[in-house]
């Protein structure tokens, strides 16, 4: 670690010796809570909903470090999962379109829709090229004023200011050939309509530590104050994420004492309990919530994101008028159990047989951060 | 797997699980006679006298990077080195090369000949001789300004049995420098993707880095040098050949910090990345230490390191012990890596 | 959802852009979102734009916290896990240490190569 020198050295979030400490916090809580009439004899269930929460874990390895009544599920917090095929057939569609380049996120290109995926339809001719940020297709927008480029965008509230600033940008500089295909969502109700299902059974929440850094911790006051649910917002280091999982854990031992949930932040240097205000002022500038489907959650009122009227010719479904085909849910996928954490990715029918990353079936598997991906790719030594 | 598809994607091309099908279940499927190693072992028995014992290695490779300068390189001085190193891992020295060229309509003769001098600049260092060619144009927007193909052959040292099915519980993994050079140097100057760095492309002929090893450890059981799929592929196509587990220690793989940090900003997984001038070697644990300063040696093997060993287990399994202690398997990269938001 | 990797701004530019180095690297982000960003800053990128300031002494409090923590443990064990596999190191400097051991801290700034 960082002796004299003032240097900001994170190292400190991946030094063994602290992560160990962490572990044994863990396992001394964990025999704590076992003890406890609510805890005796059943797991302690804990779930995160950032896909990027989901890859840490899995990356280093940290369930094979967790006592056994410890279950850390994996909940619909990967953007390009929880995108329903209609959505993803919409993109599909309006790259086929002659006189369009679509942009996107390397994230969405290999997703299967009810039928393809635009990495198959590229092969097939479609326009479709990856770009790191919505700046990048703004510049292509530039660059190229015969052709519409159209952004997929997926994300939620870390990314939607982001699509924000760049919609604000491109009216500014009055580029008319650029428009999105609005498909971002926004977390806490979704986490409603999670912390209300018996059969998922949540003790706890990882809560996502960058949509965080945008929303702050007020949205989610309501888990602890209406269900009794504790969060804790979590960074993705590992010293990091079991840090989060001992602060829960001390949180439900003090609950099952007499205290009460709350809602806490043990992400200090990257989240602040107000979040950035001015990320969410650019948010709700250019966009307003709507209603939308989550594969694997139906709707849920009021967590689609689409862009206010003086925007709207940013709107692309305004700019390439096209009839999606049938849309339909893919026969045998599990996706939506696996998204609400009823089911863990080996548990699907499909998982490691015809679903596996070369032929995804689900965008479970596709993505990268997918819980099945995941799951899959960095197995631990007794799991494979 | 592969027939699961009815065109040829980009993923094909990226060395990964989805490439390795397209070869193994399309391509292989009708040649009967090839094989699935960087280089095929030839032998002349209707030869007379000594050289009816001679064993060649002949390996082709080719070419299709884009951009086609780049910091520290260009393709030119890739196919060179890329076919060079083919058949030095059979344990040959790489002597005669051919060169097959398919140009662009438009591409320009200055850019020609420096793709030219830089070819003969590497062969002569690796003291190979570009003996015989050949060239084809195609219309504008055919061709991605050049394509270049390399075949190269040598002659392998007697007595040596080189193979990726040769390795054994208690061998040594042996890596010679720092991996992700290659791959980030490309992505630094594609287009959208740009970032400042100082990375320059890890290039390099490695036939004097093999062969120095060889003299130092004679009992090597293979050598393979981790390009397209970066070391997560090699390491698992011996593991399967070989069968045999592998535990590699993620500590002791040398990274530099500039494509630590590119690697982080777009979600690679540095061993999935593309080295073009580095080398692993399965080494018997008792000549393990020889092999090593053998390659730290060569001006290309400075930061040479032992990553790991063949370890009992379940055959073509491949674990990454992390800084913590915990383990994850390290998989083959599948179609190809994408800069990620999640 | 959230990658996002912590920068340290070189210099702010106008337009609300701003050069970043990450470990060596240098790229140009927009402070869209943080326009009280300046440099020296630390900040955290997603997809070509800063987030968030990183606060170092917030890190620095964490790490205390943690080092706090009253418990001991022997970190040279090897996790069951890894001993399934019949792995068992004889001493981990068997492993030669790269010369980089890729720290987070930017030891020089270099000029970005074209």
């Amino acid at each position: 670690m960082s002796e004299e020198t003032p240097t900001f050295d994170l190292s400190a979030f991946r030094d063994p010796a602290l992560a160990h400490k962490l572990i044994e916090r863990i396992s001394e809580l964990a025999a704590a809570l076992g003890e406890t009439e609510r805890f005796e004899g059943r797991p302690i269930k804990l779930m995160e909903v950032c896909g990027t929460h989901t890859m840490a874990i899995a990356k280093a390895g940290l369930r094979s470090v967790m006592p056994d009544n410890i279950v850390l599920s994996s909940g619909p917090g990967c953007p390009v999962c929880v995108t329903a095929n209609p959505d993803i057939d919409l993109a599909i569609e309006v790259a086929k379109q002659p006189g369009v380049i679509l942009t996107t996120f390397g994230d969405m290109i290999k997703v299967p829709g009810s039928w393809t995926s635009l990495a198959q339809e590229k092969a097939r001719g479609a326009d479709v090229r990856v770009v790191y940020s919505p700046l990048d297709a703004l510049a292509l927008a530039a660059d190229t004023p015969d052709k519409l480029v159209v952004f997929v965008s997926v994300g939620f509230e870390t990314t939607t200011p982001i699509i924000a600033a760049s919609v604000k940008r491109a009216a500014a500089a009055g580029l008319e050939n650029f428009c999105i295909l609005a498909a971002n969502k926004t977390v806490p109700e979704a986490l409603r309509a999670l912390a209300g299902d018996p059969e998922v059974g949540i003790d706890a929440l990882i809560l996502p530590g960058h949509v965080s850094t945008i929303i702050g911790t007020a949205p989610y006051e309501f888990l602890a104050d209406e269900f009794g649910v504790p969060g804790v917002v979590t960074g993705f280091e590992p010293v990091d994420v079991l840090l989060g999982i001992e602060e829960l854990l001390s949180s439900l031992l003090e609950i099952t004492r007499g205290g009460s949930a709350k809602i806490s932040i043990a992400y200090e240097r990257a989240v602040k309990p107000e979040g950035n205000v001015v990320a969410v002022d650019l948010m709700n500038e250019i966009f307003m919530p709507c209603d939308v489907a989550w594969r694997g959650l139906g709707v849920i009122p009021g967590t689609g994101l689409k862009l206010r009227e003086p925007y709207g010719r940013f709107d692309a479904t305004v700019r390439v008028p096209v009839e999606p085909p049938e849309s339909r849910e893919t026969p045998g996928c599990q996706c939506g159990q696996v998204l609400r954490g009823i089911i863990a990715p080996p548990e699907c029918r499909l998982f490691g047989r015809a679903c596996v990353p070369e032929h995804p079936v689900g965008p479970c598997m596709v993505s990268s951060e997918g819980s099945c991906a995941a799951f899959y790719r960095y197995r631990s030594v007794e799991e494979a | 797997m592969a027939d699961t598809f009815d065109a040829v994607q980009l993923a094909h091309g990226s060395g990964g699980s989805l490439m390795r099908a397209l070869i193994e279940e399309v391509i292989a499927a009708e040649f009967s006679d090839v094989q699935l190693e960087d280089a095929a072992t030839l032998s002349f028995p209707e030869a007379t006298g000594a050289a009816s014992d001679v064993r060649l290695s002949f390996s082709t490779d080719t070419f299709v990077v884009h951009p086609l300068f780049f910091p520290g390189g260009d393709i030119g001085h890739l196919a060179v080195c890329g076919t060079v190193n083919d058949v030095a891992t059979a344990g040959a020295i790489p002597r005669y090369l051919s060169v097959g060229f398919v140009l662009e309509e438009g591409l320009p003769i200055e850019d020609l000949k420096r793709i030219l001098r830089s070819m003969c600049e590497v062969a002569r260092e690796a003291n190979v001789a570009l003996v015989t060619g050949d060239t084809k144009v195609v219309g504008r927007g055919q061709g991605d300004g050049i394509f270049i193909n390399t075949s190269g052959i040598g002659v392998i040292r007697p007595g040596l049995e080189l193979s990726a099915s040769n390795v054994q519980v208690g061998d040594k993994i042996l890596l010679s420098g720092s991996l992700g050079d290659h791959g980030i140097c490309i992505v630094s100057v594609r287009e959208g993707l740009e970032f400042g760095t100082n990375i320059t492309t890890d290039a390099a002929p490695l036939s004097g880095l093999i062969a120095g090893v060889l003299d130092a450890a004679p009992h090597t059981r293979c050598f393979r040098d981790p390009t397209r799929g970066g070391l997560a592929s090699t390491l698992n196509e011996i593991a399967d050949s070989s069968g045999v587990a592998m535990a590699v220690e993620e500590d002791a793989v040398p990274v530099h910090d500039q494509v630590r940090g590119a690697c982080e900003m777009l979600g690679y997984d540095v061993f999935q990345v593309a080295n073009e001038g580095k080398m692993v070697a399965f080494v018997p644990a008792d000549e393990a230490e020889a092999a090593l300063a053998a390659m730290r040696a060569d001006r290309y093997g400075a930061e040479a390191a032992i990553i790991g060993e063949v370890v009992e287990g379940t055959a073509g399994r491949v674990a990454l012990r992390n800084t913590f202690g915990a383990t994850r398997i390290m998989d083959t990269l599948v179609g190809e890596q994408l800069p990620r938001i999640c | 959802m959230c990658l996002a990797v912590p920068a340290h701004i070189t210099e702010k530019k106008s337009d609300q852009k701003a050069t970043v180095d990450i470990l060596g690297l240098t790229r140009d982000i927009s402070l869209d979102l943080l326009p009280d960003a300046k440099a020296g800053d630390w900040v955290l990128v997603h997809a070509g734009f800063g987030i968030e300031i990183v606060d170092e002494a917030d890190a620095l409090e964490t790490i205390e916290l943690i080092e706090q923590m009253p418990v001991g443990f022997e970190p040279t064990e090897v996790p069951e896990a890894f001993q399934e596999l019949g792995y068992e190191p004889e001493k981990r400097s068997d492993y030669i240490k790269p010369a980089d051991s890729g720290k987070g801290s930017v030891e020089e700034v270099g000029a970005p190569h074209e």
